[in-house]
């Protein structure tokens, strides 16, 4: 089934896509700052029968800002992200960004980065209750704030013309910390990938 | 166990390059945080044509419309 995104981006200041409203609120020559507002669509117990019992966890929205720094062609960033309802979460993301064009129609990415996540946020999604325990059958489990994942992630991108491109990217999670020893958690590395073709009007 | 999602997307100006970032919702975990590509730097500018003005409010918007597969865990931390 398809899943619709609607994206736009106006006069390189606000973009609106499928997670929410980014608006850059300042630039000056390799600083950026932007602020974000979203949504966390939260966890539905019905995902996977090893989460039946546990509830779900509700969606909430999501207002967040990111710094970023350029070097080059690399861009270094720092975002913080605040859930308003659901987890009522606080995550924050730390990484590098690189990309390389490599020819007039290819280019190459890289990134890395870490996420940290407080408490709520920790226990709402990797925690277990005596109550969640009692009807999973999990163990009790308490998560406390900290170090969440690591992300890694290289992309291509090939424009087959001045309108059609073609990109893929692939990249590995690695929970760790109390993420990782979660008994919610079943496979501590989680695996992306992605291909997409694109026309630009 | 993982989920494909096939669909639709709009990405931003520039060249919006879709980003994967993990969601924790059932499965679809997508997100077009911006791994943006100035596409300015391959793509000249259009010429101005008779419906300039027209033309003109409409670049100050940058659209790019496209399908694809995603491949994402179902929820973070599933196998």
């Amino acid at each position: 089934m398809p899943v619709p995104f609607v994206s736009a981006t106006f006069l390189d200041t606000v973009t609106i896509d499928p997670t929410g409203a980014n608006i850059s609120v300042y630039g000056q020559g390799p600083f950026e700052f932007s602020a974000r507002l979203g949504y966390d669509m939260g966890r539905k117990e019905d995902d996977s029968d090893h989460l039946r019992g546990l509830g779900d966890v509700d969606m909430g929205a999501v207002v967040g800002a990111k710094a970023a720094m350029k070097f080059g062609q690399a861009e270094i960033f720092a975002q913080l992200d605040k859930t308003i309802g659901g987890s009522d979460g606080l995550e924050g993301t730390i990484g590098i960004e690189v990309t390389q064009p490599l020819s007039q129609s290819l280019i190459v990415g890289a990134g890395a980065s870490v996420v940290f996540a407080d408490e709520k946020y920790m226990q709402a999604y990797f925690g277990v209750t005596p109550e969640q325990s009692a009807r999973s059958g999990l163990a009790r489990y308490d998560a406390g704030a900290g170090l969440k994942r690591a992300d890694f992630s290289i992309s291509a991108t090939y424009m087959l013309n001045q309108n059609w491109m073609v990109r893929g990217q692939a990249g590995v999670g690695i929970l760790v910390g109390d993420a990782a020893d979660s008994p919610i958690v079943v496979d501590k590395i989680q695996p992306t990938g992605m291909l997409l073709v694109g026309y630009r009007f | 166990m993982f989920k494909m999602v096939s669909g639709m997307f709009c990405g931003r100006a520039s060249l919006a390059a879709m980003a994967i970032l993990f969601s924790t919702h059932s499965g679809i975990a997508l997100a077009a945080d911006a791994i943006a590509i100035n596409s300015d730097d391959f793509i000249a500018p259009p010429e101005p044509s008779r419906f300039g003005r027209f033309e003109q409010k409409l670049a100050d918007w940058h659209v790019v419309l496209g399908g694809g597969a995603i491949i994402v865990p179902k929820y973070e931390g599933s196998d």
